[in-house]
């Protein structure tokens, strides 16, 4: 099962990380500010990147910041659709989730044969326990996966319609 | 747990903090030199504005974060890098980046569509910026239309080729390849209409869409000529086309009886062309239809009758109709109603003796409940109405039982957690009070007043919840309010004024940085922009400046500044006349306008120069200048013989202000050197009426406005004094008063009928040695715009040969009918008086010429095209019985 988690972090680090990308200028240190990437019109500015950067290492020692810029695109890109459906919420955060939860959340239907099918499946990961004892255990974790399936479906969808210009280099 | 190790990484991707917190704020600049470079777009004192960059002025890093975040709402740039040039910062350098223009399109490679084919369908345009991801979006598509035009090898590429900075060539590479050919064609159906409608033969290319089309245009005219179950369908494959037709059966509907309905109006109800087929279910539905649109007339007693006779290429349906009688309502009552019945007349649409429709009796118990319910009658209760048709009398009588209930009182208005105002100045402004009725309306209306009083105050996100609480018929009301976070206004950020100077847009703004971002004065702002008539486009968007500040961001789109205009027409006293116009509105950038026009006709000929600086002496006062060059003959209408001829050179200068909404004052110093000859000697009142005079005077005038529509006046009334002094002082050659005076006054009847009412007045007089008006300011009456009746300036006191001489005083009044009968047309029927006297002491109400008439308007966008025949009331015997008008714009 580790393997399988690390295979989706693997993957999700290399979608973010597969956009092209150029490296900072000789001149870096002379640079107060400059844009690093263009969401559909909206900049992203290099000081404000630079210090989320450095916030999101602490939590991720390995993410370059290429990977980081990618990861502020997606959100800005759900904010930008989140602000378009007119939700009742102005803070961001909140309204990113309210977006989640209609987009993605409420479409997310766990059957039973699904749960019974990857037991049946799995059955050696559990060290023998019994179906009942691990059924909600196994319906968190396929809720999880199809809810992280969609939302990397709608980023997807997201970054097709959406005219995204990455400046920075690394 | 480790499976949500997976989903952290997603999450992380997606809620990252994207505001950084201003932790680097104090990091501060102090630029004594900027320099700017790759800026083309914008001017560079409007980027460094909106950059919050000033040499000079200390600025945050992030200030200038914001400031890039700003400059980019204006969709220019790629990218803004700021570099200190030394440690300090005291020399800063900003490299623009901009997006790039299209400046020119080349198409190569197409041989079967032209060059503008592929522009349009790609949305290329020279001078816009280059989109790549439209592009990419639209080759798709144009690919698609290609392959159902038949050129299924198509191919598209394309590219930017760089220019001059910012600007790119647009190459689009086009392969159309080899088209698919219809070598087979196999056609199924009657062969003489497929030969009619098909038009591809073999060795043609297979083109989808005009099959499609062909479809579209068989399906269409089947469906007119009466036939259903219609049906073209087509396939092609490996170069074989077969289509085939199926041209249903004809449907033939004879109507009989239907006296008082037309067939065409019976024929909408009836559903089966529509549906593209016959059936009986659809039979059934169809005479349902139209016996509900019967009884909807009042004819509720209408049987419709159907006979179906099928033949092998036909369907007959007989229609007989008894349409009965029609029935009228005969009384309409409201038993327990307070109520006046006229009112509730209205509020159905219905009243005693219209025809019985009886789709509005059966909503109106529950129209009547919700009238009652809005005026606080909160348990009122209608019940079904009681309905009795009396065939005797061909009537309908109805009755309607209600119970009002009690009408609920407002007792109490609560505002609650208003902070910005006191409860109390938000109390006087609403129109509902304590001891009011009930009304949701009124209750909803006061909700929109202290949204709008906090919106004006830049109450952005402020909400209003209305509480009620109704016991024993009286209501407490309570407003309470969420004021939410108070907005201002930050900079203005100007893009698209290419060649308008920034100052010319900067003073039509209404608010400043700082001020409550109070929306309604951007729109305000925007209709002054749009004013100036520069601009195509205005965009206006409040933008988030960072610093909780709300920017403004103008998009504008410049229009032609320079026109040409020209016309021709037809008047009756000038006969041919025209004119031609040249002019511009951007003079140096600055919004000053120069104009050059002459006009022509058989008796005149005109030049006139102007020039107008709309902003004199830096306040929004046009200071307006004019040079006229006039070559006039006045003639006699009916003996086509010349009372003078006129040449005058006028200079004038002086300036207009707007004093409010409605009242514009104005003073001109006017210069003219007037010339008159060949002046019949029974014209000639005093020694100025011949030869050349210097007039030279100062003219002032106030107009209060309150006409709904300067051109097409519905309500409202314009009125308007203007007096006009000239003397020895100013070198002037003749000294006089003159004044004048209106009165126009718009009464709007119904939606289509306006009364118009005017009454104008004038007097002048000669001062010193001058004892009348010069003959070129003398006023006269008669003609298009005063009395119609009369020829151009034919009335008041005439010469020994009958020529007018005009006079010193003159009195009018004009009452219009204006009725419009759509389409753009009106007509007018007009009541006009007045008459010209030599001084104000002959004036005589006895003496005024009446004249009466009937007119035809036609609306344009320059104002009504008129013709008017008016009919003198008082003629004497050697007079014509009235005159016939043409003219544009209304007579007042």
């Amino acid at each position: 099962m580790i393997k399988k988690y690390f295979k989706y972090t693997f993957l999700i680090v290399l979608l973010m990380a597969a956009n092209p990308y150029i490296s900072l200028s000789s001149d870096d240190h002379m640079i107060i500010d400059r844009v690093v990437a263009v969401v559909n019109g909206v900049p992203v500015v290099r000081s404000e990147f630079l210090k989320n950067y450095e916030k999101i290492k602490e939590r991720s020692p390995s993410i370059t910041k290429a990977e980081a810029l990618q990861s502020v695109i997606n959100r800005m890109l759900v904010y930008q659709e989140a602000k378009e459906m007119r939700l009742d919420e102005t803070n961001p955060d909140n309204m990113i989730k309210e977006y989640f939860d209609i987009k993605v959340e409420s479409g997310i239907i766990i059957r039973e044969e699904e749960i019974q099918d990857f037991y049946n499946k799995n059955s050696k990961e559990f060290g023998g326990k019994e179906y009942m004892a691990v059924h909600d255990e196994i319906e968190r974790y396929l809720y999880e996966l199809n809810k992280n399936k969609k939302i990397k479906e709608l980023i997807n969808t997201l970054r097709m319609q959406s005219d995204i210009r990455v400046r920075l280099e690394d | 747990m480790k499976r949500c190790l997976f989903t952290l990484v997603l999450f992380i991707a997606c809620y990252i903090p994207c505001v950084a917190n201003a932790s680097d704020s104090a990091e501060t600049y102090m630029p004594k030199e900027l320099a700017i470079s790759g800026l083309h777009s914008m001017s560079q004192e409007d980027f460094l504005n909106a950059l919050g960059l000033n040499a000079g002025s200390s600025v945050t890093a992030e200030q200038l974060r914001n400031g890039i975040k700003r400059v980019f709402q204006t969709g220019y740039f790629e990218d803004i890098i700021i570099k200190k040039m030394d440690s300090t910062g005291s020399r800063i350098e900003i490299t623009a980046v901009e997006q790039k223009i299209i400046s020119s399109i080349k198409i190569s490679g197409n041989e079967n569509f032209s060059d503008s084919f592929y522009i349009r369908a790609l949305s290329l345009e020279k001078g816009i910026q280059l989109n790549s991801k439209e592009i990419d979006s639209a080759a798709p598509k144009l690919l698609r239309r290609l392959h159902n035009k038949g050129y299924r090898k198509a191919k598209i590429s394309w590219t930017a080729n760089e220019l001059k900075y910012p600007y790119v060539e647009i190459a689009v590479n086009v392969f159309e390849g080899e088209p698919e050919i219809v070598k087979k064609l196999v056609l199924q159906g009657p062969e003489e209409e497929m030969n009619y409608y098909l038009n591809i033969f073999e060795g043609d290319i297979f083109d989808m869409i005009m099959m499609e089309q062909t479809k579209r245009k068989i399906l269409d005219d089947y469906k007119k000529i009466g036939h259903i179950g219609v049906d073209f369908s087509y396939a092609y494959d490996s170069e074989l086309l077969t289509a085939k037709l199926d041209p249903g059966r004809e449907l033939k509907i004879d109507l009989h009886n239907n006296n008082n309905i037309s067939s065409s109006r019976i024929m909408d109800e009836l559903i089966f062309y529509e549906r593209n087929e016959f059936s009986f279910d659809l039979l059934e539905e169809s005479i349902n239809r139209l016996t509900t649109f019967y009884a909807d007339n009042g004819y509720i007693k209408a049987i419709i009758t159907p006979v179906v006779t099928y033949s092998s290429s036909k369907i007959n349906l007989d229609l007989y109709i008894f349409e009965g009688s029609i029935y009228n309502f005969g009384s309409i009552k409201f038993s327990g109603s307070s109520i006046d019945e006229k009112r509730l007349y209205e509020i159905l649409g219905v009243k005693p003796g219209d025809v019985y429709r009886r789709g509005v009796v059966d909503g109106a118990a529950e129209t009547l409940k919700d009238f009652y319910r809005s005026l606080g009658y909160l348990y009122a209760d209608v019940d079904e109405p009681l309905i009795i048709e009396n065939s005797d009398t061909r009537t309908a009588d109805v009755e309607f039982n209600l119970k009002e209930g009690v009408q609920v009182t407002i007792s109490k208005i609560d505002i609650a957690n208003a902070k910005a105002f006191t409860p109390e100045n938000i109390k006087t402004r609403l129109s509902i009070k304590p001891g009011s009725q009930y009304n949701e309306v009124d209750i909803l209306d006061a909700k929109r007043v202290i949204s709008d009083l906090y919106l004006k105050e830049g109450y952005f996100n402020a909400k209003v919840d209305i509480s009620r609480d109704i016991k024993n018929g009286s209501a407490t009301v309570v407003f309470n309010i969420n004021e939410g976070n108070r907005l201002f206004f930050g900079k203005s950020i100007i893009s698209g004024n290419g060649s308008t100077r920034p100052k010319v847009i900067k003073r039509e703004l209404l608010h400043s940085e700082g001020m409550p971002a109070d929306y309604s004065l951007i729109l305000t702002e925007r209709q002054n922009l749009y004013r100036l008539g520069l601009f195509s486009d205005i965009d206006t968007k409040l933008i988030d400046s960072g610093d909780g500040r709300k920017d403004v961001l103008y998009k504008l789109k410049e229009g032609n500044q320079g026109f040409v205009e020209f016309g021709a027409g037809y008047g009756e006293y000038e006969k041919a006349r025209g004119f031609a116009e040249v002019g511009y509105r951007n003079l140096w950038g600055l919004n000053k306008q120069a104009t050059l026009r002459t006009e022509f006709s058989t008796i005149e000929q005109r030049a006139i120069i102007t020039f107008t600086e709309p902003w004199f002496l830096n306040s929004r006062m046009p200071l307006k200048m004019l040079l006229l060059h006039e070559n006039r003959e006045e003639k006699n209408i009916d003996t086509d013989e010349t009372r003078y001829k006129l040449r005058r050179e006028t200079a004038t200068v002086g300036i207009e202000k707007k004093l409010s909404n409605n009242i514009t004052s104005e003073l001109y110093y006017d210069l003219s050197v007037v010339k008159t000859t060949e002046v019949q000697p029974d014209v000639v009142l005093s020694r100025e009426d011949t030869g050349s005079l210097l007039i030279s005077g100062l003219r002032a005038g106030i107009i209060y406005d309150k006409r709904d529509n300067p051109f097409e006046p519905s309500k409202g009334y314009i009125a308007g004094v203007t007096a006009k002094w000239a003397t020895g002082m100013l070198f002037s050659e003749t000294d006089f008063f003159k004044f004048s005076a209106y009165l126009n006054n718009f009464v709007s009847i119904s939606k289509r009928v306006v009364l118009a009412i005017s009454g104008r007045v004038g007097y002048g007089k000669g001062i010193g040695e001058t004892k009348e008006l010069p003959l070129v300011e003398r006023f006269f009456l008669g003609g298009r715009t005063t009395v119609r009746g009369y020829e151009q300036d034919m009335l008041g006191p005439k010469g020994s040969n009958n020529n007018p001489t005009g006079g010193n005083a003159f009195a009018m009044a004009n009452i219009e009918l204006r009725t419009d009968v759509g389409k753009g047309i009106g007509v007018v029927t007009f009541f006009d008086a007045g008459d010209v006297w030599y001084s104000i002491s002959d004036a005589s109400m006895s003496e005024l010429k009446f004249s009466s008439g009937l007119g035809l308007r036609y609306k344009t966008p320059v104002g009504p095209i008129r013709i008017d025949y008016g009919v003198k009331l008082n003629k004497r015997e050697s007079m014509s019985r009235g005159e016939l008008h043409f003219s544009i714009g209304h007579a007042f």
